[in-house]
């Protein structure tokens, strides 16, 4: 008579095993595994790339049923991954050393950003372009975000007094407010946080990168749980496949990336064109510190290992970060090289995005 | 019309002298009415300097509200009430008042507590340490002049209340109830010791009471208060010699007094 | 003329036959009793932390154990001390001027009717407002610096103590004030010498609750933003991922808000010495 419901089942299986229904077939039908991800902040431009992988079911194909979280500075990702809170974690590779000089066991399995953004940032009205300028400052920070943490290295790769430069602690949340309100005149961050906002309201930033005076150092990176990526690697590779295939995406198609993100982020649905801006804004910069060659070379995602050596130098010399493990056992590139782009495709990523880089003022 | 202040000031300041012959304290139809609730009618009597005098009836009757009137608490609705030939339009430094409840401030030693009175009237202490440590010599407690009241019992407290009613010298005393919280035996004992007192310190006394035997055996005469709205309805000469011991509550005259007032009362209030 | 006590003027509060009263405690084991136990529970606490964290190899960015916090705090007390005294010399700022401004708007509402329907409703109001949701906006209104802070912590701590000295100034048997007027008490003297005292138990309830919240406004503000203070110590090595010394600012704080309110326990042993066990006792036989 009637099929029974057990057959049926059967039958899907089968199919799905098959591979047939690879692309079409509904989530229900495969054993999709939670997984969960922290960004090191809020879903700004610059982290577009996640919500494009899911909207476009990059992860889901893989089976994974990915949730996005918002982080509250690089700092704040490093405990939650290490205690399993979240599977994988982006925040900046030389916070993720010094909590491994701590004891943390986090492995970086891919690179976003080999360029590093993080610096000093001022309104350009205040000429102040050098590190010194800043002595007689008062400077602002979110001691959870990577400035603040690398704060220590700066200082003494630059060698400014650090005891004439008034310090104030204050809620990440406040800190772009604060610069717009001129109620600081100069504060830590990241590039791609507060350029893309700056420029949507039509101000000019002037930027004091660290890596330009010699903290040099990767940046933002993916990272897990040694434990996870011993015990799970499948999972780790088809996580790290599902992002990079959205990295991919956003380079080249940045304007449909923007809106995919809109939609997926609920606080930005039904936002002010100015939101927009910022969005685009902030992506075009992530896209901007991720082109250098070794990534044309190796694939998206690829971390540089004399790179990742002089990160680690810095972490342990300027932070006095004792006990950080050696350079080859805090990354991996085992789950890079799947994703590439075209020589063309690269060429014309790279004209787009140059005018979102970084300037000196 | 004086103000509030204005009367205290001239209170403070009035010498005690009355003018001769005249009554100490005397009401002259006075009336409480509250809103068109009358508790007290015509009430009319007249006491004597250093005269005992009880006010006599049952709980509820308005005895109470009468003496708060005459100590200048309460306003008269009518009438006038006078004393030292002044009429009484507030609290004054001519009378002191005795209440049901010792009403001892808690954070004063006794003899800060007798001498609260002084304190009001801005006098000097000094001046009257001495005379607090005579009364509290007197009413048997100047062992206690530095404890604080959580460590009298309430016999000893409402003594303490006694002296400070006394401390500035009142020509008048106003007592409301002041046993009644009491058990029998001690308020028997207390009613010795007023008498004692008062033999020394010569005062005229108003004493409220719901205890016909009380009235009897302290008082020189006992007015009784009938039924709302009150008025006096019967008045007893109690011409029983002083001064009077526990003994004198077996006799045949006193009990003569005491049936007369008991039916007095029976009579008026039902 | 001896004083002869009658056998029921004893000297204990009437109505406690002799034979009833518990027996004396000698005031070296009271002593004993209040610190002993406390300190047993506390030391036991201590320590089974100390063996569970090292026993279990908990990473001390996680959670220290208490030789680590302490070490932590001998090695840093400099640098403890002096975000500790900003912090301290606000909250007791804060406090006194949310004393002064408690007292003085409880006479305020207790003597004025007007005032009191006029405000009433306001302090109400007040309370349920979670004021620490208010420190971002001080901080746009005011700066990062001292002024925020001072101004959180008064408002916090403000309306309790209003409460509190409102209810102490008004909570008086009319008897007493009764008393008072009988006696030719003006409306000043029976304000000063009746009903402030009466109100101390309530002020120092009050004092209590406010200078708890009075460190807890500073602090607040100073997580918000700050440039000083324990509370920007606390973020700074939170940011660091400095955990020993993050609780070694917690426990500082700590130790030194117990302070504050161990001194104004012990002046209110020292005020109101006049309370026996049934303390609204106010000389009733």
């Amino acid at each position: 008579m009637a099929l029974h419901r057990r057959s049926i089942l059967k039958a899907a299986g089968a199919l799905a095993a098959s591979g047939v229904l690879e692309v079409t077939a509904p989530a229900i039908l495969r054993a999709s595994t939670p997984v969960k991800l922290t960004l090191p902040w809020l879903p700004l431009g610059t982290y577009s790339f996640p919500f494009v992988a899911k909207k476009l079911g990059f992860w889901q194909k893989r089976g994974l049923d990915v949730t996005i979280d918002r982080g509250f500075g690089s700092g704040k990702v490093c405990v939650p991954v290490d205690q399993g809170q979240y599977d994988f974690g982006l925040l900046d590779l030389a916070v993720m050393m010094n909590c491994a000089s701590k004891g943390l066991d986090l492995v970086a399995i891919a690179g976003q950003w080999p360029r590093s953004p993080i610096g000093i940032f001022s309104l350009k009205e205040y000429n102040i372009t050098k590190p010194k300028d800043l002595e007689g400052q008062t400077v602002a920070f979110d001691v959870g975000s990577g400035d603040f943490q690398l704060w220590p290295a700066f200082v003494k790769a630059t060698g400014i007094d650090d005891a004439k430069i008034s310090k104030v602690t204050m809620d990440a949340a406040a800190l772009i407010k604060a610069l717009v309100d001129k109620q600081v005149k100069a504060e830590g961050n990241f590039f791609g946080s507060i350029a893309p906002s700056l420029w949507a309201q039509g101000m000019q930033v002037n930027s004091i990168l660290y890596e330009d005076y010699g903290v040099k150092m990767f940046s933002v990176v993916l990272a897990a749980k040694r434990s996870t990526i011993e015990k799970k690697p499948q999972l780790c590779q088809a996580f790290v496949d599902g992002m990079l295939e959205g990295m991919k995406y956003v380079y080249l198609n940045p304007e449909k990336s923007v809106e995919l993100h809109l939609d997926s982020v609920k606080e930005f649905k039904g936002g002010s064109p100015a939101n927009k801006k910022v969005i685009e804004y902030g992506q075009e910069v992530g896209t901007a510190l991720g082109l250098v060659a070794s990534v044309k070379q190796h694939g998206l995602g690829y971390m540089d290992p004399d790179l990742v050596a002089t990160t680690r130098r810095t972490v342990e010399t300027y932070m006095g970060a004792k006990g950080t493990p050696p350079a080859d056992k805090l990354f991996t590139n085992q789950f890079i090289g799947a994703v590439k782009l075209t020589d063309a495709e690269w060429a014309a990523v790279v004209k787009r995005s140059q005018q979102y880089l970084p300037t000196k003022g | 019309m004086l103000t509030r202040s204005e009367r205290r000031a001239t209170e403070r300041q009035s010498s005690e002298s009355r003018p001769a012959g005249s009554a100490h304290l005397s009401l002259r139809s006075v009336r409480k009415a509250y809103r068109e609730l009358e508790v007290i009618r015509d009430v009319c009597f007249e006491v004597r300097e250093g005269e005992f005098l009880s006010l006599l009836g049952p709980s509820g009757c308005g005895k109470s509200t009468l003496l708060m009137m005459i100590a200048g608490l309460l306003e008269v609705s009518g009438g006038e009430i006078r004393v030292g030939g002044r009429s009484v339009a507030g609290p004054r430094r001519d009378i002191g008042v005795v209440f049901q409840s010792p009403v001892l401030l808690p954070w004063r030693t006794v003899l800060d507590n007798v001498l609260f009175p002084i304190e009001m009237l801005n006098l000097p202490r000094r001046q009257f340490a001495a005379r607090a440590t005579e009364l509290l010599v007197m009413a048997k407690i100047a062992d206690f002049a530095e404890k604080l009241p959580r460590e009298l019992s309430g016999g000893m407290r409402q003594r303490a209340a006694i002296c400070r009613a006394l401390i500035h010298d009142p020509a008048i005393l106003l007592m409301d109830e002041p046993y009644s919280a009491l058990d029998a035996i001690t308020r028997d004992e207390m009613g010795l010791e007023l008498l004692r007192i008062w033999q020394i310190h010569r005062k005229t006394v108003i004493f409220v009471t719901h205890s016909i035997r009380e009235a009897a055996f302290l008082s020189d005469r006992v007015l009784v208060m009938g039924r709302r709205p009150a008025t006096i309805v019967d008045e007893i000469i109690v011409d029983l010699p002083r001064p009077r011991q526990i003994d004198v509550m077996e006799g045949e005259a006193f009990n003569r007094h005491v049936r007369r007032l008991r039916k007095s009362i029976e009579a008026s209030h039902g | 003329m001896a004083s002869t006590a009658s056998p029921h003027e004893t000297r204990e509060p009437a109505g406690t036959p002799t034979a009833l009263r518990p027996p004396a405690v000698s005031p070296l084991i009271q002593r004993a009793n209040a610190i002993g136990w406390p300190g047993l529970a506390g030391s036991s606490v201590l320590v089974a932390w100390e063996l569970l964290v090292r026993g279990f190899g908990v990473k001390e960015i996680l959670l220290p154990p208490p030789s680590v916090i302490l070490r932590t705090m001998v090695e840093r007390y400099d640098l403890l001390l002096q975000h500790l005294w900003p912090s301290l010399y606000l909250t007791i700022l804060g406090f006194v001027l949310s004393v002064a401004g408690g007292v003085l708007f409880a006479v305020l509402i207790t003597y004025s009717a007007v005032a009191r329907r006029g405000f009433y409703p306001i302090i109400v109001v007040s309370q349920v407002v979670p004021k620490i949701s208010i420190a971002p906006l001080f901080i746009v209104w005011f700066g990062t610096g001292a002024v925020s802070s001072l101004l959180l912590a008064f408002l916090i701590a403000f309306f309790p103590m209003t409460i509190n000295a409102a209810v102490g100034l008004q909570t008086i048997d009319e008897d007493v004030l009764k008393m008072a007027r009988a006696f030719m008490g003006s409306r000043w003297q029976i304000f000063l010498k009746v009903r402030l005292p009466n109100a101390m138990p309530y002020l120092f309830g009050g004092m209590k609750i406010s200078i708890t919240l009075a460190i807890i406004g500073v602090v607040v503000s100073e997580f918000v933003a700050s440039q000083e203070g324990i509370g920007y110590l606390i973020k700074l090595a939170g940011g660091l991922l400095d955990t020993p010394l993050m609780m070694a600012a917690i426990t500082a704080l700590s130790l030194a808000g117990l302070l504050l309110y161990g001194i104004i326990a012990w002046a209110e042993r020292r005020v109101i010495y006049w309370q026996s066990p049934n303390y609204l006792d106010i000389g009733t036989g």
